[in-house]
């Protein structure tokens, strides 16, 4: 037990971010939060934070947020380094494009009641039994779309009892809409990879394969989203488990990782941003960080607490649910996108994989995918030959994603996009929560690692 | 003075100092309404809160039999203590009892 | 007692919370800003009282008054040096639960009187976590008063000249602290107003002056329940070379900091798993830490 006293360079002031602190760390902007002490109390802000323009969904959550922050602060609007739901540069299909700037897409509410995205909304008595038979008088609540620490543009519709869950559903409020031949990035907490994903489908579209010495830096690329993703996300976890120790140990490493340039601005042409990119030589830093928060993380008796032994997932459940991505992976179902691939195959890939399926194993798992992702990344870029991908030209160019794996193909005139294992993660999350009180449940909640972006039909 | 008459003058300079701070933050700010026309959320309180708070009024009546017993207990001796003894014996059964019986279940 | 020690309790009181304050800078690693502070409370007190349409307008506004009362009724209780010992009553400890009770409905009531929901949710996790902590604390104030066979705080001090309660009884201490960081809902506490799971919670509705009482309350809560622990587990003034207020002082915040280090350190607690902890751990081992103190007083301290 050691008392530090630090002294702090600078005073922190309270802040509070729109949509949430993850996408402005993965969209380039961790600095911008340098200063600011996050908190998800609107009313202790003394800063807001909000990116310009901002998504059209989160319109009404940020005036119901306005009426909750102090008088005399004022909303900062900031051109993010890459605007949400930007186009790919330079990457289209066939030879017509439209001509239009930089837009973002436009949203669709999906109409499931009254949902009107307020900060905390919605209080409505209803009478219905419940377990045992009880007439209770439930409030129903919908939590979000801009409830810090949650990701914003997620909005939980629940029933509680009490303060226990009794019923949940979970919706993604944020969209863009594919258009037209250019891409556009549907989902912007894992922009890299999406940008990764439309190269390959253009390149399949045009007929060609996808080996090239450049392929290197694209693994290297996804692979370090990955990282910063893991890492944006544990942190938000220790920020609504108010586990400081855990939320400076992804500061850390965080900053270690933004140090070595690893996030990679792709509003320069694809050709161009991956030969600007990473320098090996910083990425051990990085590591070191990463390996003390690894230790942090399974270690930590404080995450264990909180986490163990809730929303368990078997192995079958996760199969008939079909989950994808580091939830599955957590629950021993060994889905990853990367085992099939030659390239990673090279690099001596080894997919981590959980045993207890629960939410403990979920953050574990993917502290130590963070740390395996920042190798990988620097093996593939001290390596020389690549080999082939693979795949069926005119096919649909598939890259695991932080969340899942991620597919695009352009077929029909226009753009097919899916992020497989999104929908059943959010269902999954929501059937995980009823029956738990509310802390626990957000806690669940936030162990699926959900986007509130919704990609696809 | 007398405790009473201590917490009295203590109890009067509060009200003293928080009245006089709302009237004046009342007159020169006054009071500012928001949410209007939004239903209050107030639900029934939920049965499990009852059989803890049964548990918890069960060990609030012993805590009034503990205390005279920590002041006098010193000079009375070990016939004192058996006695004590004997009566957190019957309230650890109780703990024991509304354990098993689930009392103690939160969700 | 004398006519001045009603003024000197609530100087302790507003000093105190002052302390308590910079401690707060000074564990967070945040630089002190005295200009900025300032700045802040009179922000604070000038802007206009606020209040949901929503609410119960008597329980919402009267909340951060019973609150702030509680706590300096607790503070009261407290026993700083030979010739200030507060109220110095005789039956002190029972009265410093007493007083802390008053905690109980004020947070309920700025939940309730507030009307969202997670307010709502906020009083009754608030009242969970009271069913939690107050047995236990209640429990180990019995243990530690046996031996000095009185329940005037100055007593249980005096037993302590040679040996602090905390040595003598390590379970009954290791009971008692985070009892008293749940009564101040402190982090790892801070069941009702956690900010990132309730957005605030019970107290979300408070603007002004409301939100600057309860900030205080909640500050003099803290200096009082470290007083007390002082008091009743460290030996209290008594200590070699400096006077015994400054011991006091010492201990205290000593104490206060510990409490705040803690909660930067710790998860907040979940309710259900602080229960099963509270009823079926920190229960039974009160009441052996009480059969211990029996044992303690017959073999030692007659």
């Amino acid at each position: 037990m050691v008392l530090r006293l630090r002294r702090s360079r600078h005073e922190r002031v309270p802040g509070f971010v729109i949509p949430d602190e993850q996408t402005w760390t993965l969209l380039g902007a961790e600095s911008a939060m340098a200063g600011l002490q996050l908190t998800a109390n609107p009313a202790a802000a003394r800063v807001v934070l909000a990116p310009d323009p901002i998504p059209d969904e989160l319109a009404e959550g940020v005036a119901a947020l306005r009426e909750l922050l102090p008088d005399d602060v004022a909303i900062d609007y900031r051109a993010l380094p890459v605007p949400v739901g930007t186009r790919v540069r330079d990457l289209r299909v066939g030879t017509e494009a439209p001509a239009a700037g930089m837009e973002h897409g436009h949203g669709e509410h999906d109409g499931h009641g009254d949902g009107d995205g307020g900060h905390h909304d919605m209080m409505a008595i209803v009478g219905d039994p419940s377990a045992d038979g009880l007439i209770m008088e439930s409030i129903q609540l919908s939590h979000g779309p801009l409830a810090a620490p949650l990701p914003g543009g997620l909005v939980v519709d629940v029933t509680l009892d009490g303060d226990v869950v009794a019923e949940s559903a979970i919706r993604a409020l944020l969209r863009v809409e594919p258009a037209g031949p250019e891409p556009r990035v549907p989902d912007a907490l894992t922009p890299v990879a999406w940008t990764v994903v439309f190269a390959e489908a253009v390149a399949r579209a045009g007929g060609g394969s996808t080996g090239s010495e450049r392929a290197w830096l694209s693994l290297a690329a996804v692979e370090l989203e990955r990282a910063v993703s893991h890492l944006a996300w544990l942190r938000s976890l220790g920020r609504l488990l108010d586990l400081h120790p855990l939320i400076e140990a992804c500061t850390r490493s965080l900053a270690a990782l933004q140090a070595s340039r690893a996030i990679l601005p792709y509003d320069t042409p694809h050709d161009d941003w991956l030969e600007a990119a990473v320098g090996a030589p910083d990425l051990p830093d990085g590591r070191d960080a990463l390996s003390d928060l690894v230790k942090l993380v399974t270690r930590s008796r404080g995450l264990r607490w909180r986490l163990r032994g809730r929303a368990v997932l078997t192995k079958a459940e996760a199969s008939s649910r079909g989950l994808c991505g580091p939830v599955a992976r957590a629950s021993g179902r060994a889905v990853d996108g990367r085992t099939d691939d030659p390239r990673y195959a090279r690099l001596g890939f080894d997919p981590a994989l959980g045993t207890q399926g629960d939410a403990l194993a979920r953050a574990i798992l993917r502290a130590e995918e963070a740390l395996a992702a920042v190798d990988l990344a620097r093996r593939a870029l001290e390596a020389d030959a690549c080999p082939d991908a693979g795949g069926v030209p005119g096919g649909a160019a598939v890259t695991e994603g932080p969340r899942g794996p991620l597919s695009a193909r352009w077929t029909d005139g226009r753009w097919l996009l899916v992020a497989a294992g999104a929908e059943p993660a959010r269902r999954a999350a929501a059937d995980a929560m009823v029956g738990l009180e509310w802390s626990a449940a957000l806690a669940v909640l936030a162990s699926f690692d959900l986007s509130p972006w919704s990609v696809g039909a | 003075m007398t405790a009473v008459e201590f917490f009295f003058v203590l109890l009067a300079l509060l009200l003293g100092l928080l009245l006089s701070a709302y009237a004046l933050v009342l007159w020169r700010r006054g009071v500012e309404v928001t949410r209007r026309g939004e239903q209050p959320a107030w639900p029934r309180y939920h049965v499990r809160f009852y059989t803890v708070a049964l548990l918890f009024i069960a060990f609030d009546m012993e805590m009034a039999y503990m205390y005279p017993w920590a002041a006098v207990f010193r000079d009375l001796g070990f016939f004192a203590y058996a006695e004590i003894g004997f009566f957190l014996t019957v309230l650890g059964l109780g703990i024991a009892y509304g354990w098993r019986e689930g009392a103690l279940e939160w969700s | 007692m004398s006519t001045l020690t009603p003024l000197g309790v609530l100087a302790v009181a507003l000093g105190g919370a002052g302390c308590v304050a910079v401690l707060e800078c000074v564990v967070a690693g945040t630089r002190l800003a005295p200009a900025t502070m300032a700045r802040l409370a009179s922000t604070t007190v000038r802007q206009p009282l606020r209040r949901p349409a929503t609410y119960d307008s008597w329980l919402f506004h009267l909340a951060p008054g019973l609150l702030l009362i509680a706590a300096v009724m607790a503070l009261a209780t407290v026993p700083w040096a030979p010739g200030f010992r507060g109220v110095d009553f005789q039956a002190g400890v029972i009265l410093f639960g007493g007083a802390l009770a008053y905690v109980t409905p004020a947070v309920f009531m700025a939940g309730w009187g507030v009307g969202t929901p997670l307010g709502v949710v906020g009083g009754f996790r608030w009242l969970a976590l009271m069913l939690a902590y107050a047995m236990p604390l209640a429990m180990v104030v019995t243990a530690v008063a046996a031996p000095a066979g009185s329940l005037r705080p100055s007593d249980i001090v005096e037993v302590q000249h040679a040996v602090p309660m905390a040595l003598v009884q390590p379970l009954a201490f290791a009971l008692w602290l985070p009892a008293i960081v749940a009564v101040c809902f402190l982090p790892p506490f801070d069941l009702p107003q956690a900010d990132s799971e309730l957005g605030g919670g019970a107290f979300a509705g408070y603007r002004g002056l409301d939100a600057a009482i309860v900030w205080l309350a909640q500050r003099v809560l803290l200096v009082a329940v470290s007083g007390m622990t002082a008091a009743l587990f460290l030996s209290g003034w008594h200590g070699p070379l400096l006077p015994p207020a400054i011991w006091m002082a010492v201990k205290t915040v000593g104490v206060a900091t510990l409490v705040l280090w803690a909660g930067r350190r710790l998860p907040r607690m979940e309710v259900d798993r602080t229960l099963a902890l509270a009823w079926k751990v920190a229960n039974p081992l009160a009441i052996v830490a009480i059969v211990i103190a029996g044992a303690l007083t017959l073999a030692f301290y007659r």
